[in-house]
């Protein structure tokens, strides 16, 4: 897979490469400039040996003698950097005098008589003066060749000279372009960053406040996600509220109707078909409750979940008043064991997960059993127990009771199935664990919610 | 007692008004707010029973409504919403209790029953459960009409006890409601008082049930049919 592109990168790549390339580009005449200069401010000088020398040929009948004084070839050595050579050729190209073989000027003399070209000399570069002296049968060429060290370092010195500073610059202004590049993409970090930080069900705008102009179109794009995100979410809940609605006020029907039917029926002994409606019309009630319970208490639903502060123990109590009559009517002894054990949670959630809880037990609990609810702190974690003492649940098969419409072979059939699924589902999202343990009696069943420590204040 | 039935739905306000009527109660039906805003406006109501679900008018605007125009009597709110802050709004607004849909019959009815007997003990000096009276005024209870000693303390968890007659009530609530008069009443001492009363009620056959290691539930003598 390849690597995404980054930002970064592409405009390091398109920033820091062309500006060096451009350096380099306008390094090329800067060397040619140096090496002209160079050659300018020591062709000159190299003509005065070459005329010097010309002043000694002297021309007899038929013969052209040079005559170097060896003071004056010795002047030719004083110069410490360079080797100096020098030349005299005849009309027919013989050589008449000199110290080593110059090539000949391969350009036309000047009217002057005069030419300063670059030539090899023994694989030593050397630059070379000319000048060509008529005679009657032809011209006498002096030449006088120099190797380029001195030239060399004068090109060397203009070009560090003059590049140093650009070299410098453009060093200055990578650094510079880090800096700017970092600068200009840090409204995106911060952006990620106030992306990140969300909560699922915090979907209010992102703020562009501080976005350079080029990055608040995308800000408003999300913006505008967001705007149809929260749309759709809030389409959701009022969808579950009305399904709400539209289902339990006939359910709420119903079971008054079956009531109402059953009472009418009670002098002359109660059919079973009506015990049977009214069975059903109950599940019928509970499912639909389960359900839209679930459906909040998804981790797909997204829906939020409040996290409040709350105590188990207020929890509760306050179902007591639901779940001691239903208890009262299958002649079970529910009965409680509250103790301080606070928690942030969604206080909704958790009285639904607290009545699938009880709602078991009573289900599985024989007439004349004890259901037990308990709140207290378990070595600091504030726990959530139902204890009953009804038949328990096979190790084997406690893991399984977790799944959807799981039940236990051999139990009866009241229960849907979901409850425990919901329980799972509720605790889960509050980050709470669940352990079904055997009671210290030895018998039945106890279901044991550990919640987070409430952090310190 | 008058009753007004506020809900929209045909068949369940069908099975409420049979139930209330059953129970004695004299009850109106309106189908919208508007027309329970109306009725409330004409009549003295002493319960009214409101759907939140309206259409039209909500139930909420309904409810703020008859507490605006000084409406003195309880309401009871049947909700079929899961948020909690919508029942926490309802008593904010002034509800005295609610019911969550798909209720149970007995669950409505003892509610009902509660409302109107605190309501009713506002007038009325004398409180019937079963065969035992309870005159508030002069803090007496007479079985079959006759006497039975209380002390001013029985007295007061006994009348505490009775106005929330089959609900689940808790010691701290009753600690809460009853330590203006003793503040050194805790728990074992609630436990005492309620074992002389329970004895003395004997005869009444008002069964006074513990709810272990939370509080207690007085059995309606008056539930079910009348």
């Amino acid at each position: 897979m390849a690597a995404p592109d980054s930002i970064r990168r592409l405009l390091a790549l398109w920033l820091v490469i062309p500006l060096l390339t451009l350096i380099l580009i306008s390094a090329i005449p800067g060397y040619f400039l140096a090496v002209r200069a160079a050659n300018d401010a020591y062709d000159n000088g190299l003509l005065d040996p070459a005329t010097a020398i010309a002043n000694y040929v002297r021309e007899n009948e038929d013969e052209t003698e040079v005559k170097v004084p060896p003071a004056a070839i010795e002047a030719l050595r004083i110069d410490t950097i360079d080797k100096i050579f020098f030349q005299v050729t005849g009309p027919d190209h013989e050589v008449i005098s000199g110290n080593a073989v110059i090539p000949n000027p391969e350009i036309a003399m000047d009217n002057t008589g005069q030419s300063v070209y670059s030539a090899m000399i023994e694989g030593e570069a050397v630059r070379v003066a000319a000048i060509s002296i008529p005679r009657r049968n032809g011209n006498v060429l002096v030449q006088v060749a120099e190797t380029t060290l001195k030239r060399d370092r004068l090109v060397h010195d203009i070009l560090v000279g003059a590049f140093t500073p650009a070299i410098l610059v453009a060093f200055v202004a990578v650094i510079l372009f880090w800096f700017g590049i970092r600068r200009a993409l840090a409204p995106l970090d911060e952006l990620r960053e106030q992306i990140r930080s969300r909560t699922p069900g915090e979907l209010s705008p992102v703020s562009d406040s501080g976005a350079p102009l080029e990055v608040r179109p995308l800000v408003g794009a999300i913006n505008d996600l967001l705007a149809r995100l929260a749309e759709a979410l809030e389409a959701q809940q009022r969808f579950i509220a009305n399904a709400a609605h539209q289902l339990r006020t006939p359910l709420a029907g119903l079971r008054t109707h079956v009531e109402l039917m059953r009472r009418e029926t009670s002098g002359n002994g109660s059919p079973a078909l009506i015990e049977m409606i009214a069975g059903e019309t109950e599940r019928a009630s509970h499912l639909a409750n389960q359900l839209l319970t679930l459906a909040r208490a998804e981790p797909g639903s997204s829906l939020p979940i409040a996290r409040v502060p709350m105590d188990l123990r207020d929890l509760v109590s306050q179902s007591a008043q639901a779940w001691v009559p239903r208890a009262l009517a299958r002649d079970i002894d529910l009965g409680f064991d509250l103790k301080e054990a606070r928690i942030l949670g969604d206080p909704q959630l958790l009285r639904e997960l607290l009545a699938n809880l009880l709602d078991n037990a009573l289900i599985h609990t024989r007439s004349g059993g004890h259901v037990t609810a308990r709140t207290r702190l378990d070595s600091g974690n504030p726990v959530l127990e139902i204890e009953d003492d009804g038949p328990g649940i096979p190790e084997a098969e406690r893991e399984r009771v977790f799944e959807r419409f799981y039940r236990v072979a051999g139990t009866n059939t009241e229960g849907g199935g979901l409850g425990l699924a919901i329980v799972r589902e509720i605790a889960d999202r509050h980050g709470a664990s669940i352990a079904l343990l055997t009671p210290s009696s030895g018998k039945g069943l106890l279901v044991r919610i550990s919640f987070a420590r409430l952090p310190a204040v | 007692m008058r009753v007004l039935l506020v809900e929209d739905d045909k068949a369940l306000a069908d099975g409420l008004l049979r139930t209330l009527r059953g129970s004695g109660y004299a009850v109106d039906h309106a189908a919208t707010g508007e027309l329970a805003l109306k009725a409330a406006g004409e009549e003295k109501f002493d319960l009214i029973v409101l759907d939140i679900g309206l259409p039209g008018i909500s139930g909420f605007d309904v409810l703020h409504q008859l507490r605006t125009n000084q409406f003195r009597g309880s309401i009871l709110m049947l909700t079929a919403r899961d948020a909690e802050a919508d029942r926490v709004k309802g008593l904010d607004l002034g509800a005295d209790d609610y019911v969550s849909k798909p209720f149970s019959l007995p669950e409505f009815e003892a509610r009902v029953r509660a409302l109107i007997r605190r309501s009713q003990a506002i007038h009325a000096p004398v409180l019937s459960f079963g065969r035992l009276k309870l005159h508030t005024v002069a803090k007496r209870a007479q079985i079959d009409d006759e006497d039975i000693e209380l002390t001013p303390r029985e007295w007061s968890v006994l009348e505490y006890l009775l106005m929330h007659a089959g609900q689940v009530i808790s010691k701290d609530q009753m600690l809460e409601a009853l330590c203006s008069w003793d503040s050194s009443l805790t728990h074992n001492t609630i436990e005492v008082y309620v074992s002389r009363i329970r004895s003395k009620l004997e005869k009444a056959e008002i069964l006074i049930r513990t709810v272990r290691g939370f509080g207690y539930m007085v059995e309606d003598p008056d539930g079910g049919a009348r």
